[in-house]
């Protein structure tokens, strides 16, 4: 075995992976990242839209604050990450655009844009000329969502990855490595899998948000724009999963268009025009040129975690051991088809809408695959760089996480945020204000350990409740009314108090102090 | 679309560099096309269905991510922006990018050459006061006409295809290519490399 020291290893080259990397490198550990593909091939280039921050420089995003970021943000759970997050973004934003990510400026002036289907001008100020300006993204009160064109994960991950050279921090690329299945470290809400509205049929490539953010609209097969009908606020720039489940709904009544692959919508942006198209939507318009699908995003349970060496022997050797039966087991399955079968599961059964019996059904069918995948045999019983014997490692990994997202979503018997119950539609804080954590301890289990975290109502800046989306059929959780009566007392004790103090009275998080500045905003200073 | 497609011939260019006693050689492959089937599918469904041991890369599928340049007909371009339905013979000959590492078959090691250059060069904002800024406030004003000139050439995705039809590229080995340099990057201090990609030639 050779051994490698580092104080810090980071699993993961995108751009999260590449950014703790260069803090925990800024902090004088020695960082080491892992990563499946070469740096700067991770998918973080796929988030085209955008990042959200509240700089307000743009004219559409005049007023905005931290605030009001996070009232956009969340209502219910992670309320210290969303409050954490969007108090430190504008640094974040600024600190990106000094490390070189080209961010799209405020041009000062008249300039025209498509709202809701419609041309307007929108003047921006001359004297905010040269700031870094926002487009409209997801249905936020502001515009708020700082973007590179059409190619803001790319700017950004390309930026992160010469940091990091700059900083010396090694990728060791084409590498495996494993987590869940040592049993120690914990995946958080696995089942919260968030769809994206708009990828491509057939190829399954995605049509960034910007897209719809910019003035692009959904159409059904008679050429329709339907989402004013179901969202009459946000319409089509409601939010992701929302918009999914409008789109779904819309075929399921027969508006589909049709074809060969099932039936699809139409995401129509010649309204925009060919000029902004062929400058903020490029990639946009060669995709459609080139070729004529499911986002993940998940959340990371953060916990601190004790693996010796002894553990990393442990599980080198019972891979080793894996390995070896692989190139020597003379029948057996087929990776890829292994996978092809737990792609069929997971886009039948646990899609954007589900239930308790089609999540059963995928349930025992995983179960089936994670056991066939213990009698994986090659075509090919060779150890170096062989395609087939990679899938064969990873597969089985994918099952168990599969399992995670399917069991965890067979479980939690409630709709909160990405994941909708057809059978419980309602979001449910008396029973599920709680934070997904599964495991797998035992390697021989068919299922992993699911466990729940509690979330204190009590401490929340905003009572949970639903997030405005249509009718409210929040089941409220017991504390959520006793919080509520907590804030209107502490506001009206505080009443000279302004938002930052008020901010700390209801919410106290702990923001490291350098990052705990407040942010300036052009006409507005600091306040 | 015709329900049953035509039958695609694909010659690709094997060869395991690690395998002991392995020689370069073409294999032949047959696939049935489908609707806006492209390279990146074909490839799929042959190692899937035919042949486990083919080596190639992807990422994304989506042209973005730049990991599946291969010379295609006497072409370098990517795998994934490339329909099946362009060659009218149906007759497609596959082989790795010249100039680069050969890890096996058609996978070659164009993130080493790019991170050499990005090494080499020293591809990031040389200013030791980007690490002690104050991030609290305004950011330094940008034309925004400047910024869309400087974004046209960060568009490369560093695939490496124009970097393999480089006759320099294969003669000198200190070969360096830096597009722009003394066109809009002369306003902006970031000094990263850009090779002109599959996406921006």
């Amino acid at each position: 075995m050779n051994i490698i020291y580092t104080d810090s290893l980071v699993i993961g080259g995108g751009l999260a992976g590449l950014r703790v990397a260069i803090a925990a490198k800024q902090r004088g550990y020695d960082s080491i990242i892992l990563f499946l593909v070469p740096a700067k091939r991770s998918h973080s280039a796929a988030a085209q839209g955008g990042m959200q921050a509240s700089l307000g420089a743009c004219a559409k995003g005049e007023g905005d604050d931290e605030d009001i970021h996070f009232e956009d943000t969340v209502k219910g759970c992670d309320q210290d990450v969303a409050r954490m997050f969007v108090n430190t973004a504008p640094k974040a934003i600024r600190q990106l655009s000094a490390w070189g990510v080209t961010w799209s400026r405020v041009r000062g002036g008249d300039e025209e844009v498509i709202i809701d289907g419609s041309k307007e001008i929108i003047t921006e100020k001359h004297e905010a000329h040269g700031l870094i300006t926002a487009r409209s993204f997801g249905g936020t009160q502001k515009w708020r969502t700082c973007f590179t064109a059409d190619g803001t994960g790319h700017t950004m991950l390309y930026t992160m990855g010469n940091k990091a050279t700059q900083m010396e921090i090694p990728v060791h690329e084409r590498k495996e490595a494993i987590a869940l299945e040592t049993g120690i470290a914990a995946l958080g809400n696995m089942e919260a899998v968030q769809f994206h509205p708009t990828g491509i049929v057939p190829v399954g490539i995605l049509a960034g948000e910007g897209c719809r953010g910019d003035g692009g609209l959904l159409r059904d097969r008679n050429g329709y724009r339907f989402m004013p009908d179901d969202e009459p606020d946000k319409k089509e720039l409601a939010s992701r999963d929302v918009v999914s489940r409008r789109m779904i709904e819309h075929i399921r009544k027969g508006k589909g268009v049709q074809s060969p692959y099932g039936d699809h919508l139409w995401l129509d942006i010649s309204l925009l025009g060919s000029k902004h198209i062929e400058k903020n939507l490029r990639e946009i318009k060669e995709i459609c040129e080139y070729f004529l699908g499911i986002f993940v995003a998940d959340y990371c349970a953060a916990s601190s975690l004790t693996i010796s060496t002894a553990t990393i022997e442990h599980f080198m050797n019972r891979e080793e051991k894996k390995i070896g039966d692989l190139l020597t087991r003379e029948y057996g399955e087929n990776p890829f088809r292994l996978k092809a079968e737990m792609q069929k599961i997971m886009m039948d059964k646990v899609g954007v809408f589900r239930n308790a019996s089609e999540l059963e059904q995928a349930v025992d069918g995983l179960k089936t695959l994670n056991q066939r995948a213990k009698n994986i045999a090659l075509r090919n019983k060779t150890s170096s760089a062989s395609p087939e014997l990679v899938e064969a490692i990873r597969v089985p990994k994918m099952i168990k996480l599969a399992l995670c997202v399917a069991y965890g979503a067979m479980l939690r018997t409630e709709s909160r945020g990405a994941h909708a119950r057809e059978d419980f539609p309602e979001r449910n804080d008396r029973d599920w204000l709680k934070r997904t954590l599964t495991s797998w301890e035992d390697d021989d289990a068919d299922l992993p350990k699911v466990t729940y975290e509690a979330l204190d109502a009590m401490k929340m800046e905003l009572p949970p409740g639903g997030r405005g989306c249509g009718e409210d059929k929040t089941i409220h959780h017991p504390d959520t009314e006793k919080r509520v009566a907590q804030i209107e007392k502490i506001k009206n004790a505080n009443k000279k108090a302004d938002r930052f103090e008020m901010q700390e009275l209801l919410n106290p998080t702990s923001i490291p102090e350098k990052f705990k500045g407040k942010n300036e905003r052009i006409g507005r200073g600091y306040k | 679309m015709s329900e049953k497609g035509r039958r695609l011939k694909f010659e690709i260019f094997r060869y395991n560099p690690q395998k002991n006693g392995d020689a370069p050689r073409m294999e032949t492959y047959e696939v049935t096309e489908a609707p806006g089937m492209t390279i990146f599918i074909a490839l799929n469904e042959i190692r899937e269905q035919q042949d486990a041991s083919l080596q190639f890369d992807f990422v994304c599928r989506a042209g973005i991510c730049g990991s599946c340049g291969m010379v295609i007909n006497g072409k370098p371009d990517l795998a994934c922006r490339t329909l099946t339905s362009k060659f009218e013979n149906g007759q497609i000959t596959l082989l790795p990018l010249p100039g680069f590492e050969l890890i096996g078959d058609l996978s070659v090691n164009t993130g080493k050459f790019m991170q050499a250059m990005s090494e080499r060069v020293e591809s990031w904002i040389h200013d030791i006061e980007t690490d002690d800024m104050d991030f609290d406030q305004l950011e330094e004003r940008m034309d925004p006409d400047i910024m869309d000139e400087v974004y046209e050439l960060e568009r490369c995705v560093e695939c490496g295809c124009c970097v393999s039809a480089c006759a320099t590229k294969c003669m000198r080995p200190g070969f360096i290519w830096i597009p722009g340099i003394s066109g809009p990057m002369k306003h902006f201090t970031r000094s990263s490399v850009m090779m002109t990609g599959c996406s921006a030639a």
